[in-house]
């Protein structure tokens, strides 16, 4: 293969990365083409050399993907936690503060829990009129033959009773998707936000 | 050898290739190869990860009608190596204890 069907190549197989990111792999690749050649190899060879184009895609495109985990993984980032080994641990003052001015934020705090469990009250009331039009649609439907029997008009209504119950559902379930999503993040950055105020790394 | 072993290994080995004197991808990989197997599509991806990292930096330089990237190596990248000192004197000790531990039974 020489250096353009390989580079053409790389480009078709990374699609659905950015373009900087297909630019910056080929060009690197190219390179190495190019210095394995300025060293005395084919141009055949050098691009053999480079291995199976298959296993440089999954290297390029794992890589892109998992960036942010794999920086995680590695604590290059957080220079701190992990790459000096440091574990975050309670810090006593902050615990003694925390405790110390409880009356001044257990109001708050058990208001804000207030509103929150509210709040899934209200994603559990809304699951309960979901699951009762999906119910009354697929009645509605079942029992549609019975009317027609009686009046084609009536039957008709009913299955359009019916059929604008089940269409109610989808942007439900849509809704409910939202909430639920919102609530669970909410919990998260509560949860963060806890660990934040009583944890140090220092220690 | 153990692949997060080697992994971390071989950043080592990148920021080393490229401490003294600014480098290029051929000729780290050719530095590197006597001491650890490493291939272009194995370095793509540390190169990537280290400059993220903020441990080196990257700048084009004209050679032969064509661009070459050379990598330089940052202060964050130069404490990283000095860290990899300090980390190895503690593997070791551990290295010491485990075969120490390990005649006993002999």
């Amino acid at each position: 293969m020489t250096k353009n069907e390989f580079t053409a190549r790389l480009r078709k197989f990374l699609g659905g990365l950015s373009q900087e990111d297909i630019e910056r792999s080929t060009a690197f690749y190219s390179e190495m083409i190019d210095d394995s050649i300025e060293d005395g190899m084919s141009e055949e060879e050098a691009v053999e050399a480079l291995g199976n184009i298959e296993d440089i895609v999954i290297s390029i495109k794992s890589e892109n993907t998992d960036k942010a985990k794999k920086d995680a993984e590695t604590g290059y980032k957080t220079k701190d936690t992990a790459v000096k080994g440091k574990k975050g641990r309670i810090s006593k003052n902050r615990l003694i503060a925390v405790i110390a001015t409880f009356p001044l934020w257990i109001g708050i705090v058990a208001g804000l829990f207030g509103v929150y469990i509210g709040l899934w009250g209200v994603f559990v009331g809304l699951c309960g009129a979901a699951i009762g039009f999906a119910v009354g649609a697929v009645g509605g439907l079942i029992v549609s033959p019975v009317l027609f029997a009686a009046s084609v008009y009536t039957g008709l209504m009913l299955v359009g009773c019916s059929l604008m119950l089940g269409g109610l559902v989808v942007p439900f379930v849509f809704v409910l998707k939202i909430i639920a999503k919102g609530l669970v993040e909410i919990f998260k950055l509560s949860v963060r936000g806890i660990k934040t105020i009583l944890i140090t790394k220092e220690a | 050898m153990d692949i997060q072993l080697k992994r971390g290994l071989l950043d080592i080995s990148v920021l080393a290739a490229i401490k003294n004197e600014d480098s290029y991808g051929y000729k780290i990989i050719k530095d590197i190869k006597p001491y650890l197997t490493i291939s272009e599509s194995t370095l793509y991806p540390i190169l990537r990860r280290l400059e993220s990292a903020g441990l080196l930096t990257e700048y084009s330089v004209e050679h032969n009608g064509r661009l070459r990237k050379y990598y330089h190596i940052t202060p964050a990248g130069i404490e990283r190596i000095k860290m990899f000192d300090d980390e190895w004197k503690e593997i070791l000790a551990i290295h010491d204890f485990v075969t120490r531990e390990d005649k006993k039974n002999d």
